[in-house]
Formats: C-alpha cells, structure tokens, sequence
C-alpha cells in the first residue's frame, strides 16, 4: 500500500498537450476517481502512472519511489482494463496465475493464493472456464481477482463498469466500495459516470482539457463547485445557469427580474442553481422568478419539471415525495435562496 | 415454382463449377488406372483398374524419395517462414518505429517480382552460398514468395489482436517473447494455419527454382521429377505413370486442406478475437 504523488506532469502526443501540468497528492489507501468529459486526459493520466504511457515531463512517485522511468511491471501496480483484456484461451484460472511471481519470502504457493482471492470474489467454482463462457460480470471478476492476485500496492480501474449493464453496473460498484473496505489499498478509478465518481470516491479529481479542474470530496465539489465547469459536469440533470448582472447584493436576471444573492461583487456573473433547490413560491412574491412548465417526468421517487422562464432559458426543478407538482402549461414563480446561489465569474471560477 | 427455379439455377451453376474444377483430377485418377494401348484412347468412365503406373513410379524411379524430398523443403518453408514472420509481424503490428510503413510496403513489393526475373540472380546467390543442387536452397528461394504474405496476413491479423491484452501482460511484468509466444500465438492459431498452407501447397506446387537449382533426381521435388518422368524410349510419352505421380503428389494437399480445413476457414474469416 502506498501514497501517490504526481508532479508537474506533462504528456504530449506530437504537439498536442493531453496531461498540462498534472499536480495531485493521493493518500496511502485512498480511493481516488478521475472524472471528466471524454477527451480531458483521465484515461491517459491513469496510463501515465500504470506506465504504460511514458511522461513528456514531471514526476511519479508511489511510496517513496520515483517511478517515472520504471516499466509497469516495477511499479507495484495492477489495473483493470475497460474490456477485462482476459487471455481468451486461458481459463480464468490461468488468467488469474499467469504471470504470478510470488517472492521467495512468500509462505503461500500459488495455488493457494488463486484460491484465496478467487474465494473472496466469488469465482471459485468459475476457475475452470474460458473466457467466452462466462458473462460480463464473472469476467469483470476475474479481471478484479487477476488484478488483486498480485497483492500490489496500487490498483488502477479503467471505466471497468462500463461494458455492464445497468443493474449489475450497481451491484458491481457496490463490490468495488466493499473490496476497497477489505483492501485498504490506494485505488485510482477512473470514470466518466458522474454517479459511480460520486458513490465510490473518497475524493474526486476532475479533469478538464487534460487539466485538474478541482480535486475533494464528492460533497464538496458538489456543494462548492470551483467553477461553472465542475457545477454543470457534476450533478443531473445539470445545474441551471442564468446569465445576471450583480451589484449591491442584487442580481437583475437576464429576465428583467431581480434576486438577491450574499455577495459584496459587482459586475456580470453567472448564477448557478442546482434543481432540487428551486423551489414554488406564491405569484406576484418578491424576489421571485416566473415560469411556464414546459414538461414534466415523472421518476418515481422523484418528478423532474423542466420549465422556460420570461427569456427563453430552460431550468430544471426537482420535486420530491408529495408535493405538488404543477401541471404542463401552469405558469408558476420559483424562489431562489441566495444560500442556494453558486456565482461564477466571467472566467468561470466561483466567486 | 419461382423457389424451385432458384434453387435449380443454383445446382446447375454449383454442378458446372464442380465439372469444371474436378474434371482434371479425375482425368488423371483414370487415365492412371489405365494401361498399355488403352492409354491412348479417350474415355470418360473407368474400365480398368490396373496399378502397374503406380507401381512403376517406384520400380523405375526413386519416386519416393522426390516425394520425401518435397515433403522435406515445403515444411521447413513452412516452419521457416511462420517463424519468422510471427516474429516480424508483432514488430510491424505492435511496435512503433520509424519507416514501418515503407518496409510493410517493401515487403509486399518483394512478392511482386516474377521468378524468372529473379532467377539468374538468384542462381548465382545460391552458388556463392554453395547450396547448388541442394534443398536447402530451394528452401531459401521458396521463401521468397512465402515471406511477404505470411508477413502481411499475419501483421494484419495481429493488428486486430485487442492491445489492451498486451498491455495487461505488461503489467504483468511479462516479456515480449513470452506475450508472442504464449498469448498472441494461441490466438493467431487460425492464421497461422492458413498461411501456413497456402504457403505448404505454394512450395509443394513450385517448379522453376526447383528445376533450376537441382541437377540429379535424387535432388528433385515432385513437380520436377514428374516433368522428367521419362518413358521407355524417347518417343514414349509415359502417360500412365505421369497421371498416377501426379494423383499421388495431390493427395497429401487434399487431406492437409481438410484436416485444416476449420481452422482455414476461421483464419480467413475471423478478424478481431473478442474478449
């Protein structure tokens, strides 16, 4: 088990910059996911540190060893690959032991290490099958337990859900939480699910343009979003954005409305308010915002209203358990609470 | 009516097809059970059945040991060229270097020259190298031929070999040669089996290096060696055991092609080996 630290790193492809300056320090035993659109760099980044990618500049360090220049197998890290990458004509138990080296110093032969993670996946009586006959999730096992075997101290998780379907999506992601319970090891997962980045993280990094956008706990990049990048990338559906000019606590909207906001900044800014904080106020209420419901969904657990304000702009609000939801066509007034209010500056940093 | 029309077409069409292509087999399966006068007349059905073709192939002439010999140069061909363009083939597919393209594009180039061109030059290389009227060299010349497209086929094929099944090997802290040898070999399997026969059937067939490069038939192939199958007197032409050499030097390729037969098929058609 060890910490992960990277340094100043730096991938190009040519001339096109993929990991710009990567800085992040990940603790002995944390579970840390990478997020972001496709193409910000996560996948390369994870590369980077599995070593299957060499650094244009920057450092590596896993423990205390600069590893930057090692090949993989030197690193002491496994990974688990999007398509499981299991040798098609081995069984899952070659699958598992090929490639096995166990240190001289090692008590336990082989075999019994096999049978001890295979036990401990819930493979043990899989070992004996191909490949091919067996489903996405006993193969995904085995990809884990091929992973686990080597007992190394970092593992990687390449999108290793997103080959599964739905349901077992969830339980599988419910296994990875309780392995890493188990483990206790450092684990980099890397994801473009927002929920799986949410459920599983102990922190999220989240990339953009092969930058670090933000790096925290899941509630605090919910609840803080740095910029109006991570507010609209995090949550769903995504933050409503309103275009308004902000001076002296107030906010006019692009609708002519006006609102309060807890800020001493003047100029134009974006606000940003999450769906499940919009809520109905009476008609004709202060410090309110007009809409006419355009559509509703219901989810169940939950009813999704999407409706335009004066300007055109779509919002989303969310209702829960038994209140009452308007019906399609209603014209009705949201509330905004300024502690609600997330501002974003013309730059797009929180302000 | 119009589906039974389809399918007469169709058996016609497959019937004409199969004229077409066995007749010559079967022309020499019976002109080879012929025998004396009889050779010489023309029929379709067999009347006789009569060995002594066959037996004369051996009684008059060392045809067994063309036979060993052929047998001899098509599978070191064989062996010679999966081995080395297994090899070559994970460096072209898998390995980024400079000018990999152009040396695809040279290799299949290569395979463009005609013999002919090739064969004076070619003459005076194996002379230098002492392999005149020696199998060695027409396992050298043959590769000629065989090279470029076991080297192409089984590059594409690798190609297609998901990468991330290296890569995990990687990890592993598995060698290259280890990663060639126990994963990707398994799996090019079909590949290298196909190849592996069109370039046995491509040396086994093969009769102007053969001819040029050996000098008595204790040296010769097949081919060669039924060319040169000489009759009685010069004016006979031994049709009988030039038919009965040629049934027996076809049939070692039939039962190879269905013994592989699966496996070709699956080389041939199968492209990426999914997971």
């Amino acid at each position: 088990m060890a910490r992960v630290r990277l340094q100043n790193l730096v991938k190009q492809f040519g001339t096109t910059e993929v990991i710009r300056d990567v800085t992040l320090d990940i603790a002995d035993g944390e579970f840390v996911v990478f997020v972001g659109p496709s193409g910000c760099g996560k996948s390369t980044l994870l590369r980077l540190i599995a070593g299957l990618e060499q650094a244009t500049s920057g450092t590596i360090y896993i423990g205390d060893d600069d590893v930057t220049a090692l090949p993989p197998a030197k690193r002491g890290v496994s990974m688990v690959f999007q398509s499981y990458a299991l040798y098609p004509h081995m069984d899952a138990y070659r699958n598992i032991s090929f490639g096995l080296k166990l240190p001289d110093a090692c008590t336990e032969s082989v075999d019994q290490r096999v049978r001890r993670v295979a036990e401990k996946l819930q493979i043990s009586d899989l070992l004996d099958r191909k490949p091919r006959e067996l489903s996405g999730g006993q193969r995904q096992r085995v990809a884990i337990a091929r992973a686990i075997v080597r007992e190394p101290r970092v593992f990687l998780f390449d999108e290793p859900l997103s080959n599964l379907d739905a349901a077992l999506r969830a339980q599988t992601r419910l296994e990875i939480a309780r392995l890493h319970d188990e483990l206790s090891s450092t684990m980099i997962y890397v994801t473009h699910d927002q929920q799986e980045a949410m459920t599983l993280a102990d922190r999220i990094a989240l990339l953009d343009k092969g930058r670090i956008e933000q790096v925290g706990a899941p509630t605090e990049l919910y609840r803080q979003p740095a910029s109006r990048f991570v507010a609209e990338f995090l949550g769903s559906p995504a933050m409503n954005i309103l275009p308004a000019k902000v001076s002296g606590g107030d906010a006019l909207l692009a609708t002519g409305e006006r609102i309060a906001v807890n800020t001493h900044y003047s100029g134009p800014a974006d606000i940003g308010i999450r769906p499940e904080a919009l809520t109905q106020a009476s008609q004709g209420e202060p410090g309110t915002v007009q809409a006419r419901v355009l559509h509703i969904e219901d989810l169940g657990e939950s009813r999704l209203l999407h409706a335009a304000l004066s300007d055109g702009t779509v919002v989303a609000a969310r209702y829960f358990g038994a209140a009452a939801t308007p019906s399609k066509g209603e014209r009705i007034a949201f509330r905004l609470e300024p502690h609600d209010l997330h501002l974003f500056g013309e730059d797009g940093r929180r302000i | 009516m119009r589906g039974l029309l389809k399918n007469a077409g169709l058996f016609l069409a497959c019937l004409v097809l199969a004229v077409f292509l066995l007749f010559p087999l079967y022309y020499a399966v019976i002109t080879s059970l012929k025998s004396g006068s009889e050779l010489f007349q023309v029929s379709y059905w067999p009347r006789e059945f009569d060995l002594t073709s066959y037996a004369r192939l051996w009684t008059e002439q060392n045809f067994g040991r063309n036979i060993l010999n052929s047998i001899v140069v098509a599978t070191s061909v064989v062996l010679l060229s999966l081995a080395l363009a297994l090899t070559a083939a994970f460096a072209l597919a898998r390995v980024r270097f400079a000018g990999r393209g152009l040396l695809l594009y040279a290799i299949l180039g290569i395979s463009m020259f005609p013999q002919i061109a090739v064969l004076s030059g070619l003459f005076e290389l194996i002379r230098v190298l002492g392999l005149y009227n020696n199998l060695a060299s027409l396992v050298l010349s043959y590769m000629i031929f065989t090279l470029p497209f076991t080297v192409w086929v089984l590059t594409t094929f690798m190609r297609d070999l998901p990468v991330e099944l290296e890569e995990a090997a990687l990890m592993d802290g598995i060698s290259p040669l280890v990663i060639l040898f126990r994963v990707f070999l398994p799996l090019m399997a079909p590949a290298m089996a196909a190849t592996g026969l069109l370039a046995f059937i491509a040396a086994w067939n093969e009769f102007l290096f053969a001819l040029t490069f050996t000098l008595v038939n204790e040296q010769r192939t097949v081919p060669v060696a039924i060319a040169l199958i000489t009759g009685a007197s010069e004016h006979e032409l031994p049709w009988g055991s030039i038919m009965a050499a040629s049934v027996v030097v076809t049939l070692p390729l039939i039962a190879l092609v269905l013994v592989f037969q699966r496996r070709m098929v699956a080389g041939l058609t199968a492209g990426a080996v999914k997971g």
